[in-house]
């Protein structure tokens, strides 16, 4: 049976970069997993581009730049979940036998502050509904009620990734950052502060995908949820407008890391390392529950264990997350990819999570869409 | 009602009535769904005989935030907060919070409908809040 193995990945910097543009550093990225990949862009037989502001085109403007081909080009807008969703797509047109490689791409290039997202109505706006970190503070505001998750513990989420990003030349910050200073940063959704939050920023990241039997040490993608928050959801990032109080139903990352462990035909103690949405402290912490590192309400005693530092049982955003890195929306679920591969091959040094076989990304985006893909070293 | 608020045109047609002040829902003919705000189609069987129907005044905090900094496209004042309100009819819906003392506000608080005014000058609109019942 053929395998879909990830050949390459490329990644430019996450952060600030004046004077370049998306397409830029798509064209970098792309460049970068095609020669880890030792492929040629005229063996790549369709391109998916992922992003949500890049305007229109944004994937046949980078083919215009490395050479037009003549290939199929689809761009791909599903909010944070943007990246990762085309890395399902382009799984599936490989299973489909419709092409031998594919290149997958994701870019963005965002304004500072709150994100102005046009997924909200304009009254939405007008009365200040529409904004985008209050559903994540909704969320974590219930669990501290529900579970007694504190402060400290959000602010240890923050610290530990910064701890990583020290090691992540790709991260737009690289310090760390001590829970008391997380602790002393501003209030902006409470209970969210400054540094629990991450910051909307510019990069790109790619992967080349291909299908046929797996070679020592590659890494191939196992498992795939694609999933959408149901109605009974009551809060995440979902962007609820109502919700009926019964029944109660399953979170849709919750969902879709099940549809990934069953594709997959592992469990959650399969796995040697994750990357997940820390779009903010709360989002990580709840999510180690949803993809099932712990139960339910066991999320902040995790955190406080440092079963998800490295080091621990199971390291999560060896890569310092968004939290470090920032989060371009189009490319943040690639980059996640970039770091579980490399991980997968033995190439993170002094990031590296010893001996990592199966490594998980966990992606959420507006509208409720969840993604998550499961890798896997041969 | 805030004075400010009565005489106010609506910040969207449709979410509130204001004689007297509720949220207006929809319900479903044929399952009985509700939703706010009112669409016409049903989310539950799809089918386009929705009515709207006046949601309860009083609700409980189900979860909340409060925003210190202006977000895109806000004409209020800052810090503001809004939530998940649960109405008894077994409906959650998304509203701004108002209370005396901001920081008072917590899950599980008792709040009462009102209409409020957002915005100053020619952007200011009439929109809706759930008021955090103040301990007697």
């Amino acid at each position: 049976m053929s395998d879909i193995v990830v050949r390459g990945v490329g990644m430019h910097p996450f952060g600030r970069f004046e004077g370049k543009s998306a397409v830029e550093m798509a064209c970098d990225a792309l460049r970068e997993a095609l020669i880890d990949a030792d492929a040629a862009w005229r063996d790549i037989d369709a391109l998916y581009c992922a992003h949500m502001y890049a305007g229109t085109g944004a994937g046949h403007r980078i083919a215009s730049v490395l050479g037009a081909t003549g290939i199929p080009i689809v761009n791909v807008e599903n909010a944070c979940s943007s990246g990762s969703t085309a890395i399902v797509m382009a799984r599936q047109a490989l299973l489909a036998h419709e092409y031998e490689n594919v290149a997958v791409v994701g870019l963005e290039k965002m304004p500072r502050g709150f994100m102005d997202m046009d997924y909200f109505e304009p009254w939405r706006q007008r009365v200040g509904h529409a904004v985008n970190p209050a559903q994540f503070a909704f969320a974590i505001r219930r669990h501290m009620h529900e579970h007694g998750t504190t402060e400290r513990q959000l602010a240890l989420v923050a610290e530990k990734n910064h701890a990583h990003s020290v090691h992540n030349d790709r991260a737009m910050y690289r310090t760390p950052i001590s829970c008391d200073a997380v602790l002393a940063s501003r209030m902006i959704v409470d209970p969210l502060r400054l540094l629990m939050l991450c910051t909307p920023n510019e990069g790109a990241a790619a992967a080349i995908l291909t299908r046929r039997k797996a070679g020592h040490g590659e890494a191939r993608l196992i498992g795939q949820g694609l999933k959408t928050a149901m109605r009974g959801q009551a809060i995440g990032e979902h962007m609820p407008t109502d919700s009926p109080i019964e029944p109660a139903v399953d979170s849709v990352t919750r969902r879709a890391a099940m549809q990934a462990y069953d594709a997959a035909g592992i469990g959650p103690d399969d796995l040697d390392v994750a990357e997940l949405q820390d779009t903010d402290s709360g989002t990580e912490l709840i999510g180690t529950e949803e993809i099932g590192l712990c139960g339910v309400g066991e999320g902040g005693a995790l955190v406080e264990s440092g079963a998800t530092r490295l080091g621990g049982r199971i390291p999560v955003n060896p890569s310092g997350g968004l939290l470090s890195k920032g989060e371009p929306v189009g490319a943040s679920g690639l980059g996640q990819v970039f770091e579980i591969v490399n991980q997968l091959r033995g190439r993170c040094g002094p990031r590296q999570v010893e001996g990592a076989r199966i490594g998980l990304t966990q992606t959420l985006g507006a509208g409720g869409n969840g993604c998550v893909l499961i890798f896997a070293r041969s | 009602m805030s004075l400010s608020a009565a005489s106010l045109p609506p910040v969207e047609p449709g979410l509130f009535a204001t004689n007297p002040p509720a949220l207006v829902g929809g319900r479903c003919a044929s399952c009985d769904a509700l939703r706010f705000p009112y669409r016409g189609v049903c989310p539950q069987c799809q089918r386009a005989d929705v009515a709207p129907t006046a949601l309860s005044t009083s609700g409980r905090v189900y979860t909340f935030t409060i925003v210190r900094g202006s977000p895109p496209g806000y004409c209020g004042d800052i810090p503001y907060a809004f939530g998940v309100i649960e109405l008894p009819e077994g409906l959650r819906v998304i509203a701004t919070i108002v209370a005396r003392d901001l920081a008072s506000i917590a899950i599980d608080d008792a709040v009462d409908f009102e209409l409020i005014a957002v915005g100053t000058g020619d952007d200011a609109r009439q929109s809706y809040a759930f008021r955090r019942r103040e301990p007697a």
